[in-house]
This record gives structure tokens, sequence and C-alpha cells, in this order.
């Protein structure tokens, strides 16, 4: 098991039984961490399942929560590279 | 870390076929997870009842550590507390009954048949102002069925069930917005959500609204719903702004009665 599958199972615990303030910024700290954490999205869903009110399908505004970390995901993509962080 | 000397073309296609598969991630995950919601939600159930359940024995077992003045003190705190309230409930308890009584003549019945249900997970644990009940399809629970505290006053409402759980969004919960009464004067109000418990209110400058006053709720119970904590008022506004509070501790919250 390497270091990113570990985060995935903490960070996935965490959103069972922790804190939004406790997950979120964990959540943001494997983003800039490792290189394109595409499980920020995967979270996203996760979060707005168990918390939101739900995905509704693709006609409503799906998961906001998911739709923010791919935001998130791609501008960290871009900074990444402006600050020539190989990461 | 270590400097990127790629030429800049491949590195645009690069990072194009990075952004290409995190939105090929964001729409597969969209299509997997609408179709596994209630299996999520009704997998993780059983982790948080077991989690409540961890968390009252570790509550009650740090009680016990507490030293024999703290309690002693705590002991007459609450007693004196008790004494008021029992007053209190003496003077609403004749209410209630001429309440009951108007109802009846009215052809309206007073009791409203609910259902208890423990709360599984609740803010801060949530983002939104939403909370997961264990009561659902099963318990006949339907869609907007009114959540409300076992006292009385009322939370939010069902938004989504499953087999043996639903989701319950409060009125609490960011730009939602239900009608509601300012019960000094009976003036109709919308009630804003802002998270945390937490609500705000418009009102005409001249409207009379007072910190403690109760906003209720628009039906014919008039349910609790806030209490103003404060009131703004800009020197030349045309609204005062009224900062309402949940009278329930929505942190804290182990049971509500749904009310289909």
């Amino acid at each position: 098991m390497n270091l990113r599958h570990l985060a995935f199972i903490t960070i996935l615990l965490s959103i069972i039984f922790l804190p939004f303030w406790l997950y979120l910024p964990m959540i943001l700290s494997a983003a800039v961490f490792f290189p394109v954490y595409w499980e920020a999205i995967v979270y996203g869903f996760i979060i707005d399942i168990f918390y939101g009110g739900g995905i509704e399908g693709f006609s409503e505004l799906i998961s906001p929560a998911a739709l923010s970390a791919t935001l998130v995901l791609i501008i960290l993509l871009w900074l990444k590279e402006r600050l020539r962080l190989n990461f | 870390m270590r400097t990127s000397y790629l030429p800049k073309n491949n590195r645009s296609g690069v990072r194009i076929k990075k952004i290409f598969f995190l939105v090929a991630v964001f729409f597969a995950g969209a299509a997997l997870f609408s179709l596994a919601e209630g299996l999520l939600v009704s997998a993780v159930s059983p982790l948080w009842k077991a989690e409540n359940a961890v968390v009252r024995s570790l509550t009650k077992v740090s009680g016990s550590w507490k030293s024999r003045q703290a309690l002693i003190r705590e002991n007459a705190v609450l007693k004196e507390k008790i004494l008021s309230l029992e007053l209190e409930s003496r003077a609403l308890r004749l209410l209630v009954e001429s309440d009951q009584a108007l109802f009846e003549l009215l052809g309206r019945s007073g009791d409203r048949p609910g259902i208890i249900a423990a709360v599984l997970t609740h803010p801060p644990q949530s983002p939104y102002d939403l909370i997961v009940i264990d009561a659902g399809e099963r318990d006949g629970l339907v869609i907007g069925a009114e959540a409300a505290l076992p006292e009385g006053p009322v939370l939010g409402r069902v938004v989504d069930i499953f087999s043996n759980s639903a989701k319950v969004k409060l009125f609490s919960s960011a730009r939602e917005q239900t009608n509601a009464l300012l019960e000094r004067h009976g003036v109709p109000v919308i009630l804003e959500g802002r998270g945390g418990g937490d609500f705000i209110v418009e009102v005409p400058r001249d409207t009379e609204v007072e910190v403690g006053d109760r906003i209720i709720s628009h039906d014919i119970r008039g349910s609790l719903m806030a209490v103003v904590g404060e009131v703004r008022v800009g020197p030349t506004a045309s609204f005062k702004e009224v900062l309402a509070k949940s009278p329930a501790n929505i942190f804290t919250v182990r049971f509500v009665r749904i009310i289909p």
C-alpha cells in the first residue's frame, strides 16, 4: 500500500466520522501534494451523497462538491505548472 | 521539487490531457454515484450508529471523572433551572389547553402522530445544514414530511428517503427560504437560512422587533422556528436586518419527530 492509497482511506474515514473543517483541508492538502489528485472528485461525490441533497442527475446542478473539486484540481494543475512544482 | 525543462507546446498538450481526464472522472462519477446513492448511505448508516454509541458511552465515562465540588455546583444550578422551567411550563400548559380546545371547536385535530427517529449525522460532520436520521421508507416516511424536536420546535423537511434512513434539510440551510410569522405583531416574514442554525429576516424599518422575539411557523400550529438574536438597522436603510437563531442546537440534536 503506497502513500496515495493510505491517504485515500484516511480521508474517506474522516469524511464518515469527522467534522467538515477537518476533512476539507485534508482533501485540499492531498490535492496539492499528489499529482492529478482525481480522488478529490470522488470525495466530492461522497460528501454530497452522505451529507448533501443527493445527486439529482445531469439536468440539475450535479454534486456541487464534486464540481468544486474538479475546478480546484484544474486550477491547481495550472498553478503547479506556473510555480514549476513537479508534484 | 524539480524544474521542468519540457518545451512549452508539449507542456500545454500534457495539461489538456490531464484536464480532459479530470472532466471524464467527474462525468463518470456523476453517472456511477447517482446509481449507488441509496446503497452507499445504507452501507454507512451502521457505522454512524456505532459511532454515536461510542461517543455516548465516552461522554458518560468522562462525566464520571468530574470533581465532587463541580458536581455539587452543577446540581445546585440545575435545581434552580428546574424550578424556573416548572413555573414556565405550568403557565404554558394553560395556553396549550386553550389552543387544543380552539382546534377542536374548529374541527382540527390538535395532536399529530409522528415517528421518533435518532439523528445519525449532523453538522459539523455535514458541511451543509442537513441531518441524516435512522428512519426511512420502511417506517412510512415521505418526502416533504416535517421534522421537529420532540419538544415542539420545527427544524426542517425530509428531502431524501432510503429504505432505513432519510435526509432532513434544515430550514437554516444556506439560501433556504421559509414562510414564517414574527410572533410579536403577527407580521409575515421570509426566514432565510444562513447555515449553522442561523437565519436572516428583512422587515420594514418601522416594524417593531426586539431581541428574544419568537419567529413561528406559518401554519395553524404556530410552532417555534427561530428566536431573534440581533437587530441591525443602518441610518438610511429602509429595512431592518433581523438575525435569528434556531431554538435547537443543531450540532448536538439527538432525536427528531417526523410528522407526515
